[in-house]
């Protein structure tokens, strides 16, 4: 793969794995013999989602919600469920997986889309988050790592839908230094 | 001008708040048996009187049979002409009569609503007639069933409709003096800022109508206006104003209007599109306003926030 614009690995694949396995050992102790829904937003959190849902140990179902937003030519849009969730959330518990939060407008419409269906409670799982003062402040239950405001890849993140597969998170540079 | 109007569930005590609010507020007040024994005989003989007090369906009969056509006119439009009328010389509290409807959009008219549990009002009931609370209670739901219809019919409005009013009060929690208190702080607060009440769909339908044309300060504005709508994360523009600093007489000097208000959220959201180094004035304007208004949640987007928000949406349309 060319990776001519990966700047500096933030996060190693080691990184990553330690810090599922702490999360996964909180996550356990908070849904102790709960039923879950993992909801994965995808793409972006289909590796964080199979990793984290394996060091799991009460029952979960899985399932998955694809968001897009679609354009109009002067640029105007909405942003739209573009794969439904397969099961029915009312009265569940459902935690959704997600890999970034970066203003809060993706999770703001989140919350109010699920929310709308009456599940039992909501929390929200990311891996990244971050740290700088978002437009929207809502409730996050678990972060993985809280980062700077840089444009990161890797680990289900993607540039025009590269680098997704990569096995860490690095900055990617729009104008590399020769 | 002042306009306060109150709507209160029958035995919650809704008229000792109206009568010493208008006392203390100097406000001249308007209730029913005002408007039977003043206004409506210059309208209706003895017997329309008489139908005019048991009957809310009788306020839509009309008024001035004889007069042409076009000019005649129902008992409840007369009565909402004379409010209006009222209003413009006087500062009036409004008791009843669907007048949280009549003076909606008005800018100084402020809207209160009080209630209490069905436990309280049987109490009041009981100790005001000696009615055993069997009684008590029925005549409650006969009460509030006239309230209802009387709003509904005149007027087509859900009076339970809690977006009528600026504020209700629940009379289990409130004494007479807190409830004055309360009600007197907020008609003061109001007297800075006033700002008509409107119907949720009607502003909704008026934002839709108006959005092409709906003149914002600068594109980048019109953009963010965009990323909102697309995230469906309701939004109004310069909603409000805060005062920021006085001059000794008490004259506002410096103000701040945030762009974007984010009703949902209950956020404020000032965009900036110079760079971050020449954004120090708006900066202090910040600050303070988060000094002076402790409660108010403001966010600052700077203009490389705002970039990579435009570009994200256009770039990759997505935050997966």
């Amino acid at each position: 793969m060319k990776k001519d614009n990966l700047g500096e690995i933030i996060l190693s694949e080691k990184e990553i794995a330690a810090r599922i396995d702490e999360l996964a050992a909180q996550i356990n102790q908070d849904f102790k013999d709960k039923e879950v829904i993992l909801v994965s937003i995808l793409k972006s959190s289909l590796y964080f989602m199979t990793d984290l849902s394996r060091k799991l140990d009460f029952p979960v179902k899985l399932d998955f919600l694809e968001l897009n937003h679609y354009a109009d030519k002067d640029n105007s849009g909405i942003i739209r469920v573009t794969r439904d969730l397969e099961f029915s959330i009312a009265g569940k518990e459902v935690l959704i997986i997600e890999n970034i939060i970066r203003t809060g407008l993706t999770h703001s419409y989140l919350l109010k889309n699920l929310g709308a269906r009456s599940p039992k409670n909501i929390s929200i799982c990311t891996l990244l988050h971050i740290n700088e003062d978002k437009l929207l402040d809502l409730p996050v239950e678990y972060t993985g790592f809280e980062i700077e405001d840089n444009f990161v890849v890797g680990y289900g993140l993607d540039y025009q839908e590269r680098y997704r597969n990569l096995p860490y998170i690095a900055k990617y540079e729009e104008n590399p230094q020769p | 001008m002042q306009i306060i109007t109150i709507s209160r569930q029958t035995a919650s005590g809704g008229e000792e708040i109206a009568e010493e609010l208008a006392n203390r507020l100097g406000l001249k007040l308007i209730d029913r048996s005002f408007v039977l024994k003043n206004w409506l005989p210059e309208v209706a003989d003895e017997h329309q009187l008489h139908m005019l007090e048991q009957s809310s369906k009788f306020y839509t009969k009309i008024a001035n049979p004889k007069a042409e056509k076009d000019k005649q006119i129902s008992f409840a439009d007369y009565l909402a002409q004379r409010l209006k009328k009222e209003a413009e010389q006087n500062n009036l509290l409004i008791l009843g009569l669907g007048a949280q409807i009549i003076f909606k959009n008005h800018p100084y008219a402020l809207h209160f609503k009080v209630v209490a549990s069905e436990e309280f009002r049987i109490k009041e009931l009981e100790k005001k007639y000696g009615l055993h609370p069997e009684e008590a209670a029925r005549e409650l739901e006969l009460a509030d069933r006239k309230h209802r219809r009387y709003v509904w019919r005149i007027h087509n409005q859900d009076w339970e409709e809690t977006t009528l009013y600026h504020l209700t009060l629940n009379r289990d929690g409130l004494n007479l003096e807190e409830s004055l208190s309360v009600l007197m702080n907020l008609v003061d607060l109001k007297k800075e800022n006033p700002k008509p009440l409107e119907d949720n769909n009607e502003a909704e339908a008026k934002e839709i109508e108006s959005e092409s044309e709906r003149s914002f300060g600068h594109e980048s504005e019109k953009e963010f206006a965009k990323i909102l709508d697309m995230h469906h994360i309701k939004w109004e523009y310069e909603p409000s104003e805060f005062p920021l600093e006085w001059d000794p007489e008490g004259n506002v000097i410096m103000a701040f209007r945030p762009d974007f208000y984010l009703t949902e959220h209950d956020t404020y959201v000032e965009l900036t599109t110079m760079k971050r180094k020449y954004t120090t004035e708006k900066n202090k304007k910040v600050r303070l306003l988060q000094e002076l208004y402790p409660h108010i949640k403001i966010k600052i987007v700077y203009k490389k926030d705002f970039e990579q928000l435009a570009e994200k949406f256009e770039l990759d349309r997505g935050e997966n």
